[in-house]
């Protein structure tokens, strides 16, 4: 909120410069988000009295006015407003100087005379619209003085970040001055206010009232006034306005909008006469229409609050009034509301008809009910001060009573919770700085404190700690080492899995890479994904971000043709949560991790075979052991089916159980993203899965004592054959004495495949004879014969 | 035998060497200086043949003498071998660049989440996690947002659509409205419901924010989530500074001030904003602190008795901080970085700066 730095000076004595007051705020109360003079732009605009009037020589319609503006000293202006007169005090701007809307002033003549000034309108001024005449200011303006400062436009604007909690009293100038007061050491005019009582007449004329569900207002009042005029406020009033950013409008709307900035309290006006017979405060009847002062035509619902006459909803209660009660310039009869209204309705209309209004703001934050005393009788006199009329009633309905909250409070709380303790005098001064009542109880280190209604945040002890503590300052709190028991950290967390996963895919060279949570119907459409399996945003930021990701592939696909603006080849990953549906209407996160391989363009290698190897050694790295390797089948999800292309994909294995999936993204996922086919592999694991298939239990092999015997064998198959048949073969055969077999040389003719081997026999107890060896090499040779049909060609 | 013989052959030995280019005629030259019949070799063996006198003079100048010319050869061997090959044929231009293979990089915010782990591990801490998907009491209602009230407005949510999750509260199954979690703070319930204070955990984790983006505003970045929890009295407001400082000391590695400011979030009594004394500038004054000296850094406070309620602990028996800050905007700070869009920008460009 936007507070007058004038207006805050006044109310609280402080003397304290508007910078000053800044820190202490910052430091004990409120983050002031900035600090800054009021722009106004009338420094050379002085008060003048218009001492001489002639008519111009050479025009009818102008008049030539002698002004003084001081001492000795008497401008000639040429004037040509109708209603200048002899003896008035104005506003005049001297030469060589710009008003607010950018009229240059100079020393000219006008028709043969010397003009040097000029007197101002109201709207040169920037004070509204009226531009008729000059603005004829009070006869006991002072002559010479500076128009904006004698105005109070000289001003300085606090702009200051009141948090919900203190919503109740502090969007207030008085409540900001009662603050003020408090951290400058004395709270003088706060503690106790004289209460005024209103004089009502002994007929009360002021509309009756009804209010049909007690909870719905808290409190009930209004003022009667008749008679009034509604004209322009008085300048002072509209200066204070223009200062904090309000657009005066005239003296009865211009009073509510005062009065709620000193107090707090949101006001209504309604036009008396436009109220058909008695006040009702309820609930809208659905699809109830109501016309706002904005024009704007509102259909309502049983959610939200009016004020209704006999006829129909009059006023959205708490947010804001209707257009047919409004106050307009013919207005003689008036009926002020100053009421409190249940907090969540005010903020669920508020919300659901996007009316931001200062009254909402302050309701939803909770009005104190006891407000309403103290600002009737100030609405009552300045609106009689103001536009003239009497005061013909009141209505003051109270459907909640204010209980006033006690709370005990040791000293030995203080310093548990801060760390330090505060004496007791110290800290029944802090409170009572702040208003609050304290007593001590016959137990002398336990205090009895009594909270005012405009406090309803100090509902605990923690609450008051809070007051004390930042009203003495957190800086007074020195730290201090806690002593804590030695003991081990309390649960595994996911945390330490997703550091394993991404320092090792780093050190087989993936870049990490994020991406939003989020994407768009046309990021699904591309991956060929259905929306209806994914959960959605209910209000998104764009088309963009509707869906949760369901799979990271997607996005990285995304991020992979970007990248392709400025590499050739690259390998990325990312680790994050995605959203799925197991079970029909169960959302379920986990936590994947995918990579994705871009080949170089007219590269010989298969990108799928080097994303592979990438991938093998990186689960070889995380221990995660026999892993296979198999093609797509009839088996496979469908998602998979979807992004691999049908003969270049392979399902994951680890112990036979699924883990994910890895191959070359299938040529309509390439089309559709963009990429260019034959050079884009992904692989994507369930994590939590993958994490089950770690082999940590770990146990040492003696080393080979004896040496291995090697030698080579190339068997030839038909082409259907694949790499993992022929070694699932040559391991079968060549059983507990082949100790290794590596897949070396793959060739490819008519309709025939072969396989090369390095295969090392051995044993743990002896050198293998050339017998024994010859034995297992047969075996091999015979089983690939009786499996596939396959050869050995020497 | 004499010194003068000794010399003769010395110098003899030492001028042929010199002019020998062929591993053959180094051969040779070994044979006929070195070599079983070579005078050398005669007068060693002649040397139990000398007088004493002469032994003590002789002998160790013998000894020397073959010592010397053994050493000598050894270095001519070497020389010829070196210059037998072609050492420029075989030059490989180390200058040129080495054979390829990609180096991984670590997001920034994956770096950074490390080294805070390490720190906060260093001082006993455990590390947990929690769902990014969050039900609305976890992320409001325990965490004593009340409904329907402007401090809700203080994080704009991401609502899912539909239905929601049904939990267990107070013995009654209930369905919650599911929200991406504006906050780690969930965390701090779902840790207390599982254990058993004393305890010390953080939580780091991604959050989200329904706002719109522009350099300084993102709808998804990184938070810390820091909750300490110890019977009331044993973990007060000085314990958090000490523990803050502490933390960011080690982190900036050098001494920085902690400055707390009064606040309100829903879930601490009494809650702060806190700076840190700008480490850049030593709180002298600069841009990044913007003339201050002091750098907005998080959020804190007193866990709120409510919060400890919603987790089932009584009230009153229980008391600790809790704290969280902006991962992202450490990073930002640490690597002036200007764009927080970056972060989740997957350009590799940026990623492999770090």
């Amino acid at each position: 909120m936007r507070y007058s730095y004038n207006w805050l000076k006044e109310l609280s004595g402080t003397k304290k410069s508007p910078d000053q007051i800044a820190r202490l705020l910052m430091m004990h109360a409120f983050e002031v988000e900035e600090v800054l003079r009021y722009e106004h732009g009338l420094q050379d605009v002085v008060i003048g009295k218009v001492e001489g009037l002639e008519q111009h020589p050479n025009a009818d319609r102008l008049r030539v006015a002698q002004v003084r503006v001081g001492r000795g000293d008497v401008r000639q202006v040429v004037c040509g407003a109708p209603n200048i007169a002899l003896g008035q005090m104005v506003a005049v701007v001297l030469p060589g100087s710009t008003l607010p809307g950018g009229i240059e002033i100079s020393e000219v003549k006008l028709r043969d005379v010397l003009s040097s000034g000029m007197i101002c309108s109201a709207r040169e001024l920037g004070l509204g619209e009226n531009h008729d005449g000059i603005l004829v200011l009070p006869e006991d303006a002072p002559l010479g003085a500076y128009f904006a400062k004698y105005y109070g436009l000289d001003d300085t604007i606090l702009d200051i970040k009141i948090l919900p909690d203190r919503g109740g009293d502090a969007l207030s100038h008085e409540g900001m001055a009662r603050e003020i007061a408090a951290l400058d050491g004395y709270a003088p005019r706060f503690t106790e206010k004289p209460k005024k009582n209103l004089k009502i007449p002994a007929y009360n004329r002021a509309p009756k009232v009804v209010i049909a569900d007690k909870k719905i207002s808290a409190r009930y009042s209004g003022l009667c006034i008749k008679g009034v005029t509604v004209k322009e406020s008085p300048l002072w009033l509209q200066a204070r306005l223009l200062v904090l950013g309000y657009r005066p409008k005239n003296n009865i709307v211009d009073i509510t909008n005062y009065l709620m900035l000193l107090s707090g309290q949101p006001i209504h006006a309604f036009d008396a006469d436009k109220i058909n017979e008695g006040l009702s405060i309820r609930r809208a009847k659905k699809n109830e229409k109501l016309t706002l002062l904005t024009d704007e035509s509102i259909k309502l619902s049983a959610e939200d609050i009016v004020i209704a006459d006999s006829k129909k909803a009059l006023a959205l209660a708490g947010v804001m009034g209707g257009a047919s009660s409004a106050i307009t310039e013919e207005t003689e009869n008036i009926f002020v509301e100053i009421a409190v209204f249940e907090a969540s309705s005010i903020r669920k209309t508020k919300q659901k008809h996007g009316l931001m209004t200062d009254a909402a703001f302050r309701f939803e934050r909770g009005v104190d009910m006891e407000l309403a005393t103290e600002v009737l009788p100030l609405a009552s006199s300045l609106m009689i001060e103001l536009a003239g009329g009497k005061l013909f009633g009141l209505r003051d309905i109270r459907n909640a009573k204010h209980v006033p909250h006690k709370v005990l409070l040791s000293e030995e709380l203080v310093l548990a919770v801060l760390g330090v303790r505060v004496p007791l005098f110290e800290i029944v001064r802090l409170l009572a700085l702040l208003g609050l009542k304290v007593k001590k109880k016959a137990d002398k280190a336990v205090l009895e404190v009594t909270v005012p209604s405009r406090r309803p945040d100090l509902i605990d002890a923690w609450n008051l700690i809070e007051e004390i503590g930042r009203m003495r300052g957190y800086d007074k709190i020195t730290p201090s080492a806690p002593v804590l028991p030695l003991t081990l950290p309390h649960e595994e967390s996911g945390k330490k899995k997703e550091m394993l996963y991404k320092t090792k895919a780093v050190a087989f060279g993936f870049d990490e890479v994020m991406t939003y949570s989020f994407y768009g119907s046309k990021d699904i459409e591309a991956a060929l994904l259905t929306e209806g399996d994914h959960a959605e945003l209910e209000s998104p930021l764009s088309p963009e971000y509707t869906y949760l990701r369901a799979t990271l592939v997607p996005l990285l696909l995304r991020k992979a043709k970007e990248n392709l603006r400025n590499f050739d080849t690259f390998t990325f990953f990312e680790y994050g949560s995605t959203f799925a549906f197991p079970i029909k209407g169960a959302l379920k996160e986990l936590k994947e991790l995918a990579f994705v391989q871009v080949g170089k363009a007219k590269s010989e290698e298969q990108v799928v075979l080097s994303l592979k190897e990438n991938v093998r050694a990186y689960l070889a790295s995380l221990a995660i052991g026999e892993v296979t390797f198999s093609p797509l089948d009839e088996e496979t999800s469908q998602i998979v089916k979807t992004f691999l292309h049908p003969t270049r994909g392979a399902e994951i294995r680890v112990h036979g159980v699924t883990v994910g999936y890895l191959g070359e993204i299938h040529p309509r996922i390439a089309k559709n993203f963009g990429l260019p086919e034959n050079r884009v592999a992904v692989a994507s694991f369930d994590s939590e899965n993958l994490w089950h298939g770690r082999n940590t239990e770990k146990e040492f092999i003696p080393l080979q004592k004896f040496p291995y015997a090697t030698r080579d064998i190339t068997l030839w198959f038909p082409r259907t054959v694949m790499a993992s048949d022929a070694l699932e073969v040559v391991r079968t055969g060549g059983g507990e004495l082949l100790k290794e077999a590596e897949l070396f040389a793959i060739y490819e003719k008519e309709e025939e495949k072969s396989y090369s081997f390095h295969l090392a026999f051995g044993a743990t107890d002896r050198t293998l004879t050339t017998e024994e060896m010859d034995v297992s090499f047969d075996t091999i040779v015979s089983l690939a014969k009786e499996r596939f049909g396959g050869y050995i060609r020497y | 035998m004499n010194q003068a013989l000794i010399t003769t052959i010395e110098k003899q030995a030492l001028e042929t060497l010199v002019a020998i280019k062929d591993k053959e005629t180094l051969m040779r030259w070994e044979v006929q200086f070195l070599g079983r019949k070579s005078e050398l070799s005669s007068m060693l063996k002649d040397v139990k043949n000398l007088t004493p006198e002469q032994k003590r003079t002789l002998a160790p100048k013998l000894q020397g003498l073959r010592q010397k010319l053994v050493t000598e050869l050894t270095l001519k061997q070497v020389e010829i071998e070196n210059n037998a090959r072609d050492w420029e044929g075989e030059r490989v231009d180390v200058t040129a660049p080495g054979i390829a293979r990609p180096v991984g990089h670590l997001h920034p915010i994956t770096q950074l989440e490390n080294e805070v782990l390490e720190i906060f591990e260093a001082l006993g801490f455990a590390v947990a996690d929690g769902p990014e998907v969050e039900t609305e009491w976890y992320n409001f209602d325990a965490l004593n947002f009340p409904k329907d009230h402007p401090a809700r407005d203080m994080q704009d949510t991401f609502w899912l659509k539909g239905g929601g999750a049904k939990i267990k509260k107070n013995g009654k199954t209930e369905a919650e409205r599911l929200l991406m979690r504006t906050h780690t703070s969930p965390n701090q319930v779902r840790f207390m419901e599982k254990n058993k204070p004393p305890f010390r955990v953080i939580v780091p984790g991604r959050v989200f924010r329904n706002e719109a983006t522009d350099a300084s505003h993102e709808h998804t970045f990184h938070q810390f989530e820091c909750l300490m929890l110890d019977e009331t009295g044993k973990v007060n407001v000085a314990t958090f500074k000490y523990l803050a400082e502490t933390f960011f000391g080690t982190f900036f590695g050098k001494k920085v001030t902690i400055r707390l400011r009064p606040s309100f979030f829903p879930f601490t009594e009494p809650s702060f904003e806190f700076d840190i004394s700008c480490v850049l500038c030593d709180s002298a004054g600069c841009s990044t602190c913007k003339q201050t000296g002091w750098i907005e850094i998080g959020g804190a406070g007193m866990v709120h008795q409510n919060v400890l309620e919603a987790a089932g602990y009584p009230k009153g028996k229980y008391q600790g901080f809790a704290w969280g800050f902006g991962l992202t905007r450490l990073a930002m700070m640490k690597y002036k970085i200007t764009d927080i869009r970056q972060f989740m920008g997957g350009d590799l460009r940026f990623i492999r700066q770090f």
